[in-house]
């Protein structure tokens, strides 16, 4: 990365050491969900700038089209995921649900929560189950 | 770590906390909220964002998102870069997550306040 690496700490995430493990993929994720999130904050930003100005959703073509609805799914599974990931913090904060083999089988939780919910938000917007765009 | 990167390093953690819960607290309405708004398409986004607690929730939730995504880069920044890149990293980092709050800030007071 950076040839004036100046810190004392090795570099994170440290993945030529740790051997793979549920925690440490919902650790990797969560900070993928953020940069994901980020990205979903910079369109949603711009989108809702131009529609101020103009009063048209710019590329309202492609919004609500299937790569929109992908999209969507993508931004929604990586905002869902860095909030329950987020939840989990706020518990690790309080100094309880430590134990390795829970944080394991509870990242694979949270990974079939956020798929899940994420694919059910974006299946009822898509096909119009809530009077939406597909109707 | 010097008492300085230690203030620091408190601080990001407190507000990390902060804008944690309100991404938490707000991404079910904010959701909740574009569902309801999207069949309209963009004619619906503007409806909803043209009420003063649609446009108030929407950037207190983008608020919070923003400044959390932002906190989380920091974080990446540190790790990876070191010496005047990672200055250069958190500088623009802050520079962009304020450029796009304050472009959210003033598209919902013109919609919900100006017209």
């Amino acid at each position: 990365m950076s040839s004036e690496w100046n810190d004392p700490r090795p570099m994170a995430p440290h993945l030529q050491i740790w051997r793979w493990h549920g925690a440490m993929m919902s650790s990797i994720l969560h900070r993928a969900s953020a940069i994901i999130c980020y990205v979903a904050l910079l369109i949603v930003a711009v989108g809702v700038l131009v529609t101020a100005l103009t009063g048209k959703l710019p590329l309202e073509g492609l919004v609500f089209s299937p790569l929109g609805a992908i999209g969507l799914f993508v931004f929604l599974f990586a905002f869902t995921f860095m909030a329950i990931a987020q939840f989990r913090h706020a518990i690790w904060n309080r100094g309880k649900f430590f134990d390795p083999d829970k944080n394991n089988y509870w990242s694979f939780v949270m990974l079939g929560i956020a798929i899940g919910f994420s694919a059910v938000i974006t299946i009822a917007i898509s096909c119009g189950f809530i009077g939406g765009v597909g109707s | 770590m010097s008492g300085s990167n230690s203030n620091h390093s408190v601080a990001h953690q407190k507000i990390h906390t902060w804008t944690g819960w309100g991404v938490i607290i707000g991404l079910p309405f904010t959701i909740f909220s574009v569902m309801m708004a999207v069949p309209g398409r963009a004619q619906g986004i503007i409806d909803w964002l043209s009420t003063p607690h649609g446009a108030l929730g929407f950037l207190a939730f983008f608020t919070a998102a923003i400044w959390y995504c932002k906190l989380e880069m920091d974080e990446v920044i540190m790790d990876y870069f070191g010496g005047k890149m990672r200055s250069f990293g958190l500088l623009k980092n802050k520079l962009v997550a304020f450029v796009l709050w304050a472009a959210v800030a003033f598209a919902v007071i013109k919609l919900a306040f100006l017209g």
